[in-house]
C-alpha cells in the first residue's frame, strides 16, 4: 500500500514538478508515508502534487513538451494516408528554397531537448542507464540500414529497382490495390516505420522528464533516424521514373546533414 | 486573518525556533492540530519555500540518513513578524468585543 502510494506520488511529482523540487518533496514524503498516523489522510497522489506545483512552471513544461512532441509527430505522420501531406510534400521540395521543414523540425526538436533537459549545476554524475544504451544502439542500426539502402541506390540503381525483394511489382505486394504507390514494399516500410520512432521519441521525452534527462539522446536520435528514413523515402517517391543520377543524389546532402546533426545532438545529450 | 495565514504563522514560528526537516514539522503540527490534513500543511510549507521565506539544505543526522532541513530566511522572519502583528491585533479586537 505504502510503496504503491509512493510509486504513484513519485510518478506525478517527477512529471509535474521541476527536478530538484520533486526530489525534495519525495524525500519529505518518504518519512511522512512511513508514519502511520500522518499517512492516514494523505489524499490522492495527483491532488497532493497538484497542490504543490507552481502552475506557471508546470504549464511552461507542458508547452515545451508539446513543441518537442509535435516536432517528431507532425513529420512522422505526414506521409501516412490521411496525414498532413503538404508537410511531407514540402519537406524536400526544391520549389520552396530555404524552407525545408525536415531540417526545421529536426533542429527545433533537438535544440529544444538539449536546452530544456540541460544538466543542473549541482547534479551528481550517475552511470548511464542500460536501456538508453540499448535504444541508441537500435537507432544507430536503423540509421546504418538507411545509409546502406542509400548507398545501394546510388551504386546500383538498376539492380535495386529490378530486384523484386526491394521494389516488387504492385500486384505482388498489394494485389487488391493494384496501384503504383501500393506496390512499393520498401516505401511502405519507410512510411510506417516512422510510427514506432514517433512513439519511441515521445516515450523518451517522458522518461527524460521523469527518470533520467539523458533519455533526450534517444529522442534526438529517433528524430534523426526518422528524418533519414524520409530521405530514402524521398528518393523512392521522387516520381522520377528514370531515376537519374541527379534525382538519386538530391536527398544526399540532407542525409549527411541529418546524420551529423543527429550524432552531434546525441553526443551532447549524453553529457 | 485567514486560516492559511494562521497555519503559515505556526510554521514560521516553529522554524524560528530552529531548523527542522519536513517530517518533524508535520509531526509537531499533527500533535497540536490532529484534524488538519498533512498534504495541505505541507503545500503551505513548500509555498513558503517558493516565496523565499524558507530554504532547504541537506543536513546530516547522527546515525540516520541525510535529511533536507528547512531554514527560515530574513524574508521569512519579516513575514513572521507581520503575521504575528496581525494575530495580536486580531486578539485585541476579539477581547475588546468580549470574546474569550
Amino acid at each position: 500500500m505504502k510503496s504503491n502510494y509512493m510509486t504513484r506520488l513519485e510518478r506525478w511529482a517527477r512529471w509535474m514538478l521541476p527536478r530538484q523540487e520533486a526530489e525534495d518533496v519525495l524525500a519529505d514524503y518518504r518519512d511522512i508515508v512511513a508514519d502511520p498516523e500522518l499517512a492516514r489522510d494523505l489524499g490522492k497522489p495527483r491532488t497532493v502534487i497538484r497542490a504543490l506545483a507552481d502552475r506557471k512552471s508546470y504549464y511552461t513544461w507542458l508547452a515545451a513538451f508539446a513543441v518537442m512532441a509535435l516536432c517528431i509527430l507532425i513529420p512522422g505522420v505526414s506521409p501516412l494516408p490521411g496525414g498532413p501531406y503538404p508537410v511531407w510534400f514540402s519537406m524536400f521540395s526544391s520549389s520552396i528554397p530555404g524552407l525545408h521543414f525536415c531540417r526545421l523540425f529536426l533542429i527545433a526538436g533537438t535544440a529544444m531537448a538539449l536546452v530544456w533537459f540541460r544538466p543542473g549545476r549541482e547534479e551528481a554524475r550517475t552511470p548511464l542507464p542500460r536501456a538508453i544504451l540499448l535504444w541508441l544502439a537500435v537507432l544507430l542500426a536503423v540509421m546504418g540500414v538507411m545509409w546502406w539502402i542509400s548507398w545501394q541506390l546510388i551504386l546500383f540503381p538498376e539492380g535495386v529497382l529490378a530486384d523484386p525483394a526491394w521494389y516488387p511489382p504492385a500486384d505482388f505486394v498489394w494485389p487488391a490495390a493494384g496501384g503504383y504507390e501500393g506496390g512499393h514494399l520498401l516505401a511502405l516500410l519507410l512510411e510506417w516505420g516512422a510510427v514506432p520512432l514517433v512513439i519511441l521519441g515521445i516515450t523518451a521525452l517522458v522518461k527524460a522528464r521523469t527518470r533520467d534527462r539523458r533519455w533526450r539522446a534517444v529522442y534526438v536520435l529517433s528524430l534523426s533516424a526518422m528524418m533519414l528514413a524520409f530521405c530514402v523515402l524521398a528518393t523512392f517517391s521522387s516520381m522520377d521514373p528514370t531515376l537519374t543520377l541527379a534525382s538519386l543524389f538530391f536527398p544526399l546532402p540532407y542525409s549527411v546533414e541529418i546524420t551529423l546533426i543527429g550524432l552531434a545532438g546525441t553526443g551532447v545529450a549524453l553529457c | 486573518m485567514l486560516k492559511k495565514d494562521l497555519i503559515e504563522l505556526c510554521l514560521l514560528h516553529l522554524l524560528s525556533q530552529g531548523d527542522q526537516y519536513g517530517y518533524e514539522l508535520l509531526r509537531r503540527f499533527h500533535d497540536t492540530f490532529p484534524d488538519t490534513q498533512e498534504s495541505a500543511i505541507y503545500a503551505l510549507l513548500r509555498g513558503l519555500c517558493r516565496e523565499g521565506c524558507s530554504q532547504q539544505y541537506l543536513g546530516q543526522t547522527s546515525g540516520g540518513p541525510a535529511r533536507k532541513y528547512y531554514h527560515i530566511t530574513d524574508q521569512g522572519l519579516a513575514r513572521y513578524g507581520a503575521l504575528l502583528k496581525q494575530w495580536r491585533t486580531l486578539l485585541e479586537a476579539l477581547s475588546a468585543l468580549g470574546v474569550k
